[in-house]
């Protein structure tokens, strides 16, 4: 057995462990400095494994009048398509039909002075419908009209509620335009479609009794041309289309546009 | 086994190496300064973390090395007193698009626009009263009328809530007295005549708007023109008017110079 000097040993040994923390902590303290001071960090050079898709910003979307105007506008549009689509389903076979070419009257002439408020701002009219609203909101509700037991009173249904959507949606814009002007101008359309919704409520409930509100036998809520004391700007529930094995017809929720359904300045 | 730089280690029977006291307090100088190492690099390391996460944000949030943009207007409810002690703290952000943001309460001139709808809604009000106490309506008309008459109580209630210590609880009497001669003999031409009050009142609160700078005005104008245009035209239905003259407002501006 050799007698080892363990003493002697340590002392030659140039890796001793004095020296390997002193490196490694200087080593460690100039990275860290090092990358504190460094300006950008690139996090595409990290390495990746597979194809990382590039993201594609949507641009700021800021509320404007012109942005709450197109909005409007394309919400008259969301009504006037609407309309032409029952219409051209020929689901009424009375006078209603003509009664829902007027509104599509009064909603083009909306559209058309919106128009002129727009580019009296220096923006651009949107003449189309609401993408969202239309998705959201309107093609379900006629798939379930078309295919209903009762597309009649379906149809008056999902109108009055398209009028009242209309309607909220202006008196829920007042809060957010900047100039009074533009506020009062949003109320004077919106007039008119609560006097639409006054019209279909009368076609679904008509007569004295259909101008309050009212309940049915399970004590749900009935169409009323005067619902409330002042204007509501909450969501509209709709029951319409096929009853289902317990008798309920399917239930939507309308809700004016928001956020999420503005026609911002970039969207063409 | 080696340790190292300890220079004066002990074997025991077993042929393993254990510290002795005074070969521990030998070293004390050593070890001192291996700590002062150790707490000079977690110093150091614990001053670079905020750099080193500030810059990481920077590049996360921005595509390009600009600043980030400071928010133009950032309001917190931080005075806001919590109903329940320790509930964590809610925090809100406005933010402008440069303009400014119109007030909410009613302005001087406001309270004067405010206080022309306030006795228009109570000359309305009292209109309505007085067919109620004429007693000349049916069971089915008589809810209808009702209904009407509590909305514009609440309207003149809202108004008046809303202009507090401005508000003139006075009903406007040219109103007042240019319908009230009109409404007798059947429901009928009550109604039609009723319509035509409600049309007015809606003509006069939508010019009200243009005059309004203050959003709490704004909106209860607005929230009341909705259910008025409703008014008039279920009026108007009942009575048979045609479509143009229920869904159309032909009618002046009532009160206006009041």
């Amino acid at each position: 057995m050799n007698d080892i000097n363990i003493t002697e040993a340590a002392r030659n040994n140039a890796f001793s462990r004095r020296t390997l923390l002193r490196t490694s902590g200087i080593t460690l303290t100039a990275g860290v400095l090092l990358a504190a001071c460094s300006k950008k960090i690139s996090t595409g050079s990290l390495p990746r494994i597979g194809e990382s898709p590039t993201t594609t910003m949507i641009p700021e979307g800021l509320v404007t009048d012109e942005v709450l105007l197109r909005t409007a506008m394309s919400v008259e549009y969301n009504a006037i398509d609407t309309y032409a689509t029952v219409v051209d389903a020929k689901i009424f076979k009375t006078g209603t039909n003509d009664i829902l070419k007027r509104f599509s009257e009064d909603h083009a002439a909306h559209a058309a002075a919106l128009s002129g408020l727009i580019k009296q701002l220096n923006g651009s009219p949107y003449n189309k419908a609401n993408p969202n609203v239309t998705s959201l909101y309107i093609n379900p509700a006629l798939e379930l009209v078309t295919a209903s037991d009762d597309p009649v009173t379906d149809a008056l249904v999902l109108a009055h509620a398209l009028e009242t959507l209309a309607a909220e949606t202006y008196q829920a814009f007042v809060v957010m335009l900047a100039d009074p002007a533009l506020r009062s101008a949003a109320m004077s359309i919106a007039d008119q479609e609560a006097r639409h919704t006054v019209v279909l409520a009368q076609a679904i409930r008509p007569g004295l009794a259909g101008l309050v509100p009212g309940t049915n036998d399970s004590g749900k809520p009935l169409v009323a041309a005067i619902p409330s004391a002042f204007g509501s700007l909450s969501t509209i529930p709709i029951a319409i289309g096929k009853p289902n094995e317990s008798g309920n017809k399917t239930t939507l929720v309308l809700e004016t546009p928001s956020l999420n359904s503005f026609i911002y300045d970039y969207i063409d | 086994m080696l340790y190292g730089h300890r220079s004066r280690n002990t074997t025991n029977n077993k042929g393993s190496q254990v510290d002795t006291p005074e070969h521990t307090a030998a070293v004390q100088p050593k070890t001192s300064s291996r700590r002062r190492m150790f707490t000079t690099l977690l110093g150091g390391a614990a001053a670079a973390v905020p750099t080193l996460a500030s810059s990481r944000v920077r590049a996360a949030g921005a595509s390009t090395d600009t600043t980030v943009p400071e928010v133009a207007e950032m309001t917190t409810t931080d005075s806001i007193p919590m109903m329940i002690e320790d509930a964590p703290m809610m925090q809100s952000k406005t933010v402008s698009a440069g303009a400014t943001a119109p007030p909410l309460q009613p302005t001087a001139q406001d309270k004067e626009t405010l206080n022309i709808a306030l006795g228009v809604e109570l000359a309305i009000r009292d209109l309505y009263a007085d067919i109620v106490a004429a007693g000349d309506l049916s069971d089915e008309e008589s809810p209808v009328i009702l209904l009407i008459h509590s909305h514009h109580v609440a309207y003149a209630q809202s108004l008046g809530g809303l202009l507090g210590r401005a508000a003139i609880n006075k009903r406007n009497d040219a109103t007042y007295a240019a319908f009230s001669g009109n409404l007798k003999g059947t429901f009928t031409s009550i109604a039609s005549q009723l319509a035509d009050i409600e049309n007015g009142a809606v003509a006069r609160h939508i010019n009200s708007l243009k005059q309004l700078e203050g959003l709490n005005g704004s909106t209860l104008i607005a929230s009341i023109i909705s259910i008025e245009s409703r008014h008039a035209a279920a009026l108007g239905s009942v009575t048979k008017k045609p479509l143009n003259a229920i869904i159309e407002n032909y009618q002046d501006s009532i009160a206006i110079g009041a």
